[in-house]
Formats: C-alpha cells, structure tokens, sequence
C-alpha cells in the first residue's frame, strides 16, 4: 500500500516538472529573443567614416602607383580624376575603397566581404550625374551597380541596406561651371 | 479516491514550482537588466577605443591618443584583450567568469604590447612615417 501510494507521488512530480519545464523554456525564449531585435537594430558606427576611408584609400593608393583615381579631396571632386575612377572600376567591385583597406592603409575595423557598395553622385536637379557612361560604379551580388540602380533599389536582396550622402562640388575647371553635387555611397549589408 | 488524490498532489507540486518560478522571474529581469547594463557599458568602451584606432588609422600626421581604461565597470572585474593583425579585435572580458562582455573589430593594428593586462591606460599611436598603428596597455 506505501509503494502503491509513492508511485502516484513520483507520477504527479514528473508530470508537474514536464508542465514546469515547458514553461519555464517558453517564458525564457520570450525574454531571449526580445533581447535579439534589440541588438540586431545597433547603430554601425564605422559607417560615419566610410566617405573619409575612401578618400583615405584613393590617396594611399596614388601615393603607391600613380594611377590618378584620387578625385576627393577635401570636399573637392576632381573630374578628370573621378572619370578615371569610374572608367577602372565602374563596374568592378569598389567595396575594398569604401569598406576594406588597401595594402598600405589600415581600414574602419570593417570586413569588405560582408558588404557591397555603390558610388552614385546627384545634381541639384535630382537626376544622377553620368560619369565615363555610368550612373553608378560598384558591383553587386546581381550585377554592376549602374545596371541595378536604374532600373530599383541596389539593396533589394541584401539583408540592410545604407545611404550616405555629402556634399562636394565638382571642379570642371572655371568658377562658372563647377557646381554642388551630392556624394552618394549605398552599402549594402549581407 | 487515488484519481482524486492524484489530482490533488499535482496541484500541489505544480503550485508550488510555479510560485518558485514567479519568484525567480521577479528577480531574474533585474540581474539580466544589470548583466545587460554592464555589457552596454563594456559595448560603449569598446567603441571609444574603435573610434580613437579609426582617427588614427585614417590620420594624415603622427597621432597619440589615451583612453582610460577602468578596472571595473557596474562591479564586474574587467580584463581588456588586443589581438592585433591579423585578427585586429578587442574583447572586453568579465574577469571572473572569462565572459566577453564586448568585441569590436577595429583598423588594422600592427603592433600591440600589454605591459598590464588589467592596465589603466590604454595608448594609441599612428607612425605616419613608418605608417604603423601602435596599441599599449600600460
């Protein structure tokens, strides 16, 4: 009769752990993944520095081989420099200048190959600036960013996507004809 | 008699681990809110000392600047831990329980010397010259 009455004893228990458990695992899973989507929405603080890497590179790069693709500086675009630029690398990757680090310079603390990047540069009319026949240089997952971004949105099937934007004026040469354009850089997250 | 006996005992037993359990959510947020608190802080560290690698990296003269590093944050023993190029990281570590509180993937750091792993100060320095990025925990 005792081993009787501690066997529906042990029964209970083991049903009640089971019911415990499951909730316990519930309740803990909920509070887990409350605490995700607040760390998946940090802010990337490197992105601030993305327009002064670049810059950064093209002048460590022109300091190495004199490839004249150095067409910042300072705020100033060089034209003849920027149509180098976009006719070398227009439709090649360029996310090793704005993201990565050349051989002779030391980066933001990013890894190149968890973005693509597109360079893209709007007049005060809002169309883009056409530059060596191209609206944008970079390349992406799908294709060249000139093809991607004329037609829909460059980061379409990227996990995020980025816009940076900073005014530059564009030397053409006289006073009369240089003009403030907006720098555009779209990185898009893997 | 035994059904309803057993239905009895596992009210018992489940309302009895339910009231532990309440009472162990009551407290649980808060030592999640703190654990949280102290990796937001170590998080925060971690970036001031991103930032000031980031200057360097990208400056165009000789660069030196200092970030104090203290010893505890929100009453967790911290350990700073620089690995240098290749890897170019920095871990904030909980000293005790060997947990990284922060990680932050800096510039490429070409020379990293710990004369103090639990150290007070940490010293960035960019050689344009020499064009080397130098990190010491002293």
């Amino acid at each position: 009769m005792k081993a009787k009455k501690s066997q529906a004893i042990s029964v209970d228990l083991v049903i009640a752990i089971v019911i415990f458990a499951i909730i316990f695992t519930v309740a803990l899973s909920l509070l887990f993944s409350f605490q995700k989507k607040g760390i998946d929405n940090s802010h990337e603080l490197e992105m601030e520095y993305v327009f002064a890497n670049l810059e950064h590179n093209l002048e460590a790069e022109q300091k190495i081989s004199v490839t004249n693709r150095d067409f910042i500086k300072d705020y100033r675009i060089e034209k003849a420099k920027l149509n180098k630029f976009f006719s070398d690398l227009g439709t090649s990757s360029i996310d090793q200048y704005v993201i990565g680090n050349l051989p002779q310079t030391h980066g933001i603390g990013l890894e190149p190959e968890s973005y693509d990047a597109c360079l893209f540069f709007m007049g005060n009319d809002g169309l883009r600036l056409t530059v060596s026949g191209l609206e944008a240089a970079g390349y992406l997952k799908s294709g060249t960013c000139h093809d991607k971004i004329i037609v829909s949105n460059p980061c379409d099937d990227y996990k995020q996507s980025i816009s940076l934007l900073k005014p530059v004026l564009l030397i053409e040469g006289s006073t009369d004809t240089n003009r403030i354009l907006q720098m555009n850089l779209v990185i898009c997250k893997k | 008699m035994r059904k309803c006996q057993l239905f009895f005992e596992f009210i018992v037993i489940f309302a009895v681990m339910l009231l532990i359990f309440l009472v162990f959510l009551a407290f649980f947020p808060a030592s999640l809110e703190k654990l949280e608190s102290t990796e937001k802080l170590a998080q925060r560290l971690a970036n001031e000392i991103k930032v000031k690698l980031i200057t360097a990296s990208l400056a165009d003269a000789d660069y030196e600047g200092t970030v104090p590093i203290p010893s505890r944050l929100n009453a967790v023993d911290i350990k700073l831990v620089i690995f240098k190029s290749p890897e170019n990281a920095i871990n904030i570590n909980d000293t005790d329980t060997g947990k990284i509180l922060a990680r932050a993937f800096t510039p490429k750091i070409d020379t990293a010397t710990i004369i103090d792993p639990y150290g007070a100060t940490l010293e960035i320095k960019k050689n344009y010259a020499a064009n080397s990025v130098s990190v010491t925990l002293k």
